[in-house]
């Protein structure tokens, strides 16, 4: 085999090590499918309140009308989805690395009832709760999709991280305006 | 020694210039690294460990420069001294004893000291200059690694020509095989400042660059870790952080997504780099590398950090210990007759204090001294080196007048008038009983009993002040302490910390030292520069 093809075929080797995806790493579907809703929430006792959700395949998020956090799962209909903390305010995300409490386990079970299927509810109530979802709005297409892309291009912290980014005035003050409630 | 340093600029232009020194015939070398290094302007800093090592030489005995064939730097993130203390109290009762009397494996070394842990900029200093101060000699700025005090946090253009040579590229330059360990993600600011030259400890992959980074081609950490290219690189590394190595429309192995956004996949770049080498990502592969058939090994376990200790056995995929870690990596870098250069970071201590969470703090360094056992029973220490040390401390306190043997992680119980220990928990001024174990400040109080989950103190906004009832279990890793000021996090502490060492150029490290001395003891210790300057020539 001459230099010349010996290189060539190394050349095409590293390539193709270099182009196939490793071990049971695998592709991320678009985001371009994606859908807006707003349920108006009656809660017994409490004014109505509108919570507005974004659903892509990919992305499932929350935010309540009196909260500048919104709540976003990546592969949020895997085994294993990522919880983040949104602020588009401020354009940061928070990130639950691996980490995710009983709440907000048991509010995305309760998006999942609400928009997870084909169909979306346009009514839920809870069980043994006074509370009611009437779907009130949709949105379809690519602002929606735009919307949730743009959250992704945000810097990136972990929770682990805040404590050694105390030089981020931002991220410092995030950290005191709480954190996405449940239903 | 100012010949040597005035050496170094013709010693690095000649490296960087040259076919890299490699023990891997076999090996295709790899083009030179860009850089615009002039390590004369290396720095008061540097001349000064330098000095005082001199001075020390002339006063010790048995000290010898070039003794240390091996070195291995340990460094505990976070592990002030009260954590030492809290870790080997809790070790100790671990094994049924009081506690108090337990020695932990570094506790036993001959030499201790204390460091001086201030930036350049900070009196409470951050985990980005303390370890470029340990690894490079110099102390430079917070959130600022591998390069000087005169680079502008953030600023990339400020960084330029001000570049730090590690020890690690020394020992690379020298022939010696290499190797860096952390729990945490391994581009994270302790392990990064090893390898990588950054004003900005966040830009750990190419989406965290700000357009004036990219503009005047500032790299981040993820890829200057897979671009190293003294000597034959980085023989073995192991850690957390996979995310950052693979782009943003992958998915990893454990469901989780990369950061980049420059769709590289750095894991199959390195892969196509060293095609003799073995890349890891869960327990099992981790279980399956011979050490004795592999001389380069990437592991990354977790999309980003690694699990705290108290909950590895929760991993998806499965992870490997510290001590397992440590273990395997020494039987890979012995191999070399030159000699090896080991770091080795328990990153997570400082996760879980900033979380106000001792007991995944302790369990985390109880690991940690584990694994520095398991150094200590594995290599020669007539011939190696081990400094075991922290970056930085946090402010956990250990208060009140418990009786000998009290549960460290529980509430004070006190002695009576004739020595006796109480039966009941003692009452403060508010008729409230209190931990042994506090915070000055962070998120304060919370108990998520035995099956929390770690960070899981973030979910819920700070609760300083007193919480605690007589009855609590306040022994369950999801018990966090109280604490004064109430902060999002809890925060690190400026007094010294202290450094442990065994072997070869360990009395180096006695009495009360810049942290900078840490560099310059172990350049004595291994002649790194002088070999590091032999080895280029040839």
């Amino acid at each position: 085999m001459s230099k010349i093809v010996a290189n060539t075929f190394a050349m095409i080797v590293g390539l193709l090590v270099f182009l196939t995806p490793i071990g049971q790493l695998s592709a991320t579907p678009s985001s371009q499918q994606a859908t807006k809703v707003s349920y108006v929430l009656e809660n017994d006792g409490q004014s109505p309140q509108i919570i507005t959700i974004w659903k892509s395949s990919q992305y499932l998020a929350i935010s309540f009308e009196t909260q500048e956090v919104i709540g976003l799962w990546q592969n949020w209909n895997s085994s294993n989805p990522t919880f983040f903390q949104v602020y588009p305010k401020d354009g940061f995300r928070i990130e639950f690395s691996r980490m995710e409490s009983q709440q907000q386990a048991n509010l995305l079970n309760q998006l999942k009832k609400l928009v997870g299927q084909q169909r979306l509810l346009e009514k839920m109530e809870l069980a043994g709760d006074a509370k009611q979802f009437h779907l009130s709005a949709v949105e379809e297409g690519a602002e929606v999709a735009k919307t949730l892309d743009s959250w992704q291009q945000f810097a990136t912290y972990d929770y682990a991280d805040i404590g050694d980014n105390e030089a981020i005035p931002e991220l410092a003050r995030l950290i005191h305006q709480g954190f996405v409630p449940n239903f | 020694m100012k010949h040597t340093l005035k050496l170094l600029p013709v010693l690095m232009a000649t490296v960087l210039l040259t076919a890299c020194p490699s023990d891997d015939d076999d090996e295709t070398p790899p083009p030179p690294p860009e850089s615009s290094v002039d390590w004369t302007k290396t720095n008061a800093w540097f001349e000064a460990g330098q000095n005082t090592v001199a001075v020390a030489n002339d006063t010790e005995v048995n000290l010898t420069r070039g003794s240390a064939k091996n070195v291995i730097l340990f460094v505990g993130d976070g592990m002030g001294v009260s954590t030492v203390t809290a870790a080997r109290i809790l070790a100790g009762q671990m094994e049924g004893q009081t506690g108090e009397e337990y020695q932990l494996s570094f506790d036993k070394f001959p030499v201790a000291g204390l460091l001086k842990t201030y930036n350049t900029n900070q009196q409470t200093p951050d985990s980005a200059g303390t370890m470029t101060a340990m690894i490079s000699g110099v102390k430079t700025k917070a959130g600022v690694i591998g390069l000087s005090e005169d680079a502008l946090r953030a600023d990339c253009a400020s960084g330029q020509g001000k570049e730090m040579i590690t020890a690690i590229e020394l020992a690379e330059i020298a022939g010696k095989s290499t190797g860096v360990i952390s729990t945490a993600r391994i581009t994270h600011a302790t392990p990064a400042a090893t390898y990588a030259k950054s004003v900005e400890r966040n830009w750990e992959s190419d989406d965290g660059l700000s357009e004036e980074a990219k503009t005047n081609g500032c790299k981040d950490i993820a890829q200057q870790l897979i671009d190293f290219n003294y000597g034959d690189g980085i023989d073995v590394v192991l850690g957390g952080g996979r995310r950052h190595f693979i782009p943003n429309t992958l998915t990893d192995e454990e469901g989780k997504n990369g950061k980049r956004q420059d769709g590289q996949n750095l894991i199959a770049e390195w892969q196509n780099k060293y095609s003799n080498g073995q890349y890891v990502y869960d327990q099992s592969g981790f279980d399956a590398v011979d050490a004795t058939a592999t001389n380069k090994l990437l592991g990354l376990f977790n999309a980003s950090h690694m699990e705290y200790e108290a909950d590895r056995e929760n991993d998806v995929a499965g992870e490997p210990s510290l001590s397992e870690m440590t273990e395997k990596s020494l039987q890979i870098l012995s191999q070399n007759d030159k000699g090896f250069f080991l770091t080795v970071e328990s990153g997570r201590v400082d996760h879980a204090h900033h979380a106000g969470n001792a007991h995944r703090a302790l369990l985390d360094t109880v690991e940690f001294a584990k694994a520095v056992q398991v150094a200590v029973d594995s290599v020669d220490l007539s011939e190696t080196l081990i400094v075991v040390t922290a970056d930085h401390s946090h402010v956990l306190t250990l208060a009140g007048y418990p009786t000998r043997g009290n549960p460290i992680l529980g509430l004070v119980k006190t002695n009576d008038s004739a020595g006796n220990p109480e039966s009941e928990p003692v009452l403060a001024g508010d008729d409230m009983p209190y931990t042994t174990l506090g915070y000055t400040n962070g998120l304060g109080y919370a108990n998520y009993g035995d099956d929390s989950v770690g960070d899981q103190r973030y979910s819920e906004p700070h609760n300083a002040g007193r919480h605690i009832h007589v009855d609590e279990d306040t022994e369950a890793s999801g018990f966090h302490q109280e604490t004064l000021v109430p902060l999002g996090s809890e925060t690190h502490a400026g007094e010294d910390v202290g450094v442990y060492a065994i072997g070869p150029g360990a009395q180096l490290l006695r009495g009360v030292n810049e942290q900078s001395m840490v560099f310059h003891a172990i350049d004595f210790a291994a002649d790194l520069i002088n070999q590091a300057e032999a080895n280029a020539v040839q």
